[in-house]
């Protein structure tokens, strides 16, 4: 009843060649769908897409990449481009052409992510039915071939009749997780056992949760804002805008540095309304956002602020707010804010000097403001301004009450920003599954013989050096639980 | 305690070195035992695949054990530098280059010797071993200074699980790269030196199932981290851009292990473009600006 002969085994099973793709296409409607059908569930055209990506992200950390706010004008872009020709000389001209200055926005990169996304989804499409038949309907029963060719396999015998063995055959199996899902050919019974059955899922887990973090990416996206220049003067409230209701007063900002000059702590105590009631007051730090309806508020900069009252002839404010001057010069000597009276068309610019800058025009504790009509090229009048003294320009009395800081904070509302955290946790998961919860089916056979009955357990794996040591721990265990004068022939 | 510190991985380079050069003296005497070898280290069919080539000479098996010891030792001394720096610093010892060097050190010897542990394949020290020497040995010339940290490193639990996921990733990937180099430099046929190709194979593969899961894991960490220090999960920043780069070409990798074509060679050569990617999400910050500009 051994295999006295052994016949060579094959040394590793195959997995079922991958189909090609592409190479007749009938150009017909059903054999252009076809064609688009297995190009996407094709693990060849996945990959390729994996290794695209690869080498544009690559590109994306070596170029550098324009800055969405530079992106978005013109003429900030055009300045971009030159303060980066010196690096790449002629190059700058092509490779702005092809977007690599901003890769990640690019045509090449956004249809690289969605053929891989409905890559995901057709070869989930696919194989998510596959792997729950196997999962819950296996094949129960295998004929002899099976348990002749199987790369891991034993013979035992038996003088209990095939329900006996059974009987003492699944608690082992239990013993070692395998869930066993027993079936009868005449006389003979099939058990088919799986180790971590649902793990395959794991695959379709990890698979689709990248394209979930898309899909949160494009909520986010679409239904999100963001503004990164929130600067709010020491003792100003401003409108957070974006339809919230909601405005950011800043009661007091502190900056500390350790002794070797580095910074330390950025602080912010914030006031939030809605609809013009307090609704949160908190210390918000790097680290420590604020977070209210949706919308959270994050540490990000600090500067200069002017304190300016404009007041009309009769002493009504138009204006009464800190200015923070949020701009750098060109030429890092002076620092620039803006604000505006709707009700007069007025645009104010309002320069002062850059810390440590020493400048004869505007001297510590004055300011320059440029004010501007309408649409107007040209100034109404450019004046520099000592603190507390009002100056008279357009009709209107400008003061420039006091110096402060600005607290500067990025605000935004992210609504799929919970679908990423979702996807996250769920790469993670599937992927964790996948490789460390291996699905393992072992088969066994209870065969009546005129003495009793025989059993043989088979198995085959792919690419799993890590089974065989589980295989033939079970195998020992099943050993144990049959009688000693029978020992198991073990084979390779 | 800082100083306790340095000692200790001064300590693990001295240890490292000794290693190495018993693990070259193991290597190099493994020819001696070729013919007697043949048929342990031959055709199993996956199943023999803990024989190693090593185990039958009783001369270089003295020698491979106080090898391995030795490297034990340095992970030893490496782990007491990392702990004695956390109890000084405050934090966990992830907060500048020098500690992520040590770190990475330190990642790089545990999954070795994880591996060497379960496959008794002391041949990918020759490889392993050099790259670890070569981060501790650049540690010791850079500024060891324990910094405080900077705002946006002031999340303690994070920054520690962040990096130490990292570590380990990044060690697994230092491991599939040994594994895939002597795959690749060995002649058709085999070579009685070298591991079985198989094993090679198996050993890349068991390397990178650690290694993917905890960089995916590092990726949506650093995401999640990002989100409440920056504002956003993501921003193209430039290491967070290369660490998706390593993550694209490893996925890359697993999917080319089962299609046809791309076995063998070319899977090896994209676990050495995972771990060049790797080294360049380590050092990038050398290379380019943005917001991790301080590891």
């Amino acid at each position: 009843m051994s295999r006295a002969a052994r016949t060579p085994l094959p040394s590793q099973p195959e997995r079922a060649p991958v189909r090609q793709t592409g190479i007749e296409v009938a150009l017909s409607p059903v054999g252009i769908t076809r064609w688009i059908w297995r190009l996407f569930t094709s693990m060849r055209f996945g990959l390729a897409l994996l290794l695209a990506l690869a080498v544009l992200a690559l590109i994306g950390t070596l170029l550098a990449q324009a800055p969405a706010a530079v992106r978005s004008d013109s003429q900030a872009y055009a300045a971009w481009l030159d303060s980066i020709h010196s690096k790449y000389g002629g190059w700058t001209g092509i490779f702005d052409r092809l977007g690599l200055f901003a890769i990640f926005s690019s045509l090449w990169f956004r249809a690289l992510v969605v053929l891989l996304a409905v890559s995901i989804l057709a070869c989930s499409v696919r194989w998510a039915p596959r792997l729950w038949r196997k999962a819950v309907h296996p094949r129960t029963i295998m004929p002899d071939q099976f348990f002749d060719g199987a790369p891991l396999g034993v013979r035992m015998a038996s003088k209990d009749d095939p329900d006996d063995v059974l009987a003492a055959l699944l608690p082992t199996f239990r013993s070692r997780g395998f869930h066993a899902i027993v079936d009868r050919d005449g006389e003979t019974v099939h058990v088919c056992a799986d180790r971590f059955r649902w793990g395959p899922f794991g695959r379709v887990v990890a698979h689709l949760s990248f394209v979930i973090i898309l899909v949160g990416a494009l909520i986010g996206a679409t239904w999100g804002f963001r503004d990164e220049e929130f600067a709010v003067a020491v003792g100003s409230k401003v409108p957070v805008g974006y339809g919230t209701g909601m405005s950011i007063e800043a009661r007091s900002f502190s900056d500390s540095y350790y002794a070797d000059g580095a910074p330390r702590d950025y602080s912010s105590t914030l006031v939030l309304y809605k609809d013009g009631v307090p609704v949160r007051s908190q210390v918000v730090r790097v680290n420590h956002p604020l977070r209210y309806g949706g919308v959270s508020f994050y540490q990000s900069f600090f500067g200069p602020a002017a304190v300016m009252r404009v007041t009309d002839r009769d002493g009504t404010a138009l204006f009464d707010r800190g200015v923070p001057l949020l701009w750098g010069s060109d030429d890092g000597a002076h620092r620039i804010g803006r604000f505006t009276i709707p009700e007069r068309d007025l645009t104010v610019f309002v320069v002062g000097a850059a810390s440590g800058e020493v400048d004869p025009s505007i001297a510590a504790g004055q300011m320059q403001l440029e004010v501007y009509k309408g649409g107007e090229e040209n100034p109404v009048a450019v004046e520099v301004v000592d603190q507390g003294k009002p100056v008279q320009i357009a009709g209107i009395d400008f003061t420039f009450s006091r110096e402060r800081q600005f607290t500067g904070l990025i605000v935004s509302r992210d609504p799929g920003v919970l679908v990423v955290w979702i996807g996250g946790a769920l790469l993670v998961l599937g992927t964790c599954v996948v490789f460390f919860f291996r699905h393992r089916r072992v088969r066994a056979m209870i065969r009546p013989t005129g003495a009793g009955s025989e059993l043989r357990v088979a198995a085959t794996w792919r690419r799993d050096a890590g089974f065989q040591p589980l295989f033939e721990r079970l195998v020992e265990d099943i050993a144990v639980a049959f009688e000693r004068e029978h020992p198991p022939q073990l084979r390779r | 305690m800082l100083t306790v510190s340095e000692y200790c991985v001064l300590a693990s380079i001295v240890a490292v070195i000794l290693a190495l050069l018993c693990y070259v003296l193991v290597f190099a005497s493994v020819r001696v035992a070729r013919g007697r070898t043949a048929l342990a280290g031959g055709r199993s069919g996956g199943g023999g695949a803990t024989v190693t080539i090593v185990r039958d000479d009783e001369g270089s098996a003295g020698l491979g054990a106080f090898a391995d010891l030795t490297a034990w030792l340095a992970l030893a001394f490496l782990t007491v530098a990392l702990i004695t720096r956390t109890i000084a610093t405050g934090h966990g010892p992830f907060a500048n280059m020098y500690e992520f060097l040590i770190a990475f050190g330190w990642g790089t010897l545990a999954v070795y010797l994880y591996f060497q542990h379960r496959y008794r394949l002391r041949a990918l020290a020759v490889i392993v071993l050099p790259i670890a020497l070569a981060l501790l040995a650049y540690a010791t010339t850079i500024p060891d200074t324990a910094a405080p940290l900077v705002p946006a490193l002031q999340n303690n639990l994070l920054l520690t699980v962040h990096v130490a996921v990292a570590i380990i990733a990044y060690g697994a990937f230092a491991v599939a790269f040994a594994a895939a180099f002597l795959f690749m430099i060995q002649p058709r046929g085999g070579s009685s030196r070298l591991p079985a190709p198989e094993l090679l194979d198996e050993i890349s593969y068991r390397s990178v199932l650690i290694g993917f899961p905890f960089l995916t894991l590092t990726i949506v960490l650093g995401a999640l981290w990002a989100e409440v220090a920056w504002g956003k999960y993501w921003s193209w920043d430039p290491k967070e851009t290369a660490s998706l780069v390593t993550w694209l070409i490893c996925g890359a990798y697993l999917h080319a292990r089962v299609v046809r074509g791309w076995r063998g060679d070319r899977a090896a050569w994209l676990l050495v473009a995972v771990f060049v990617a790797t080294l360049f999400t380590f050092f990038g910050n050398y290379f380019f600006g943005g917001l991790h500009s301080y590891s």
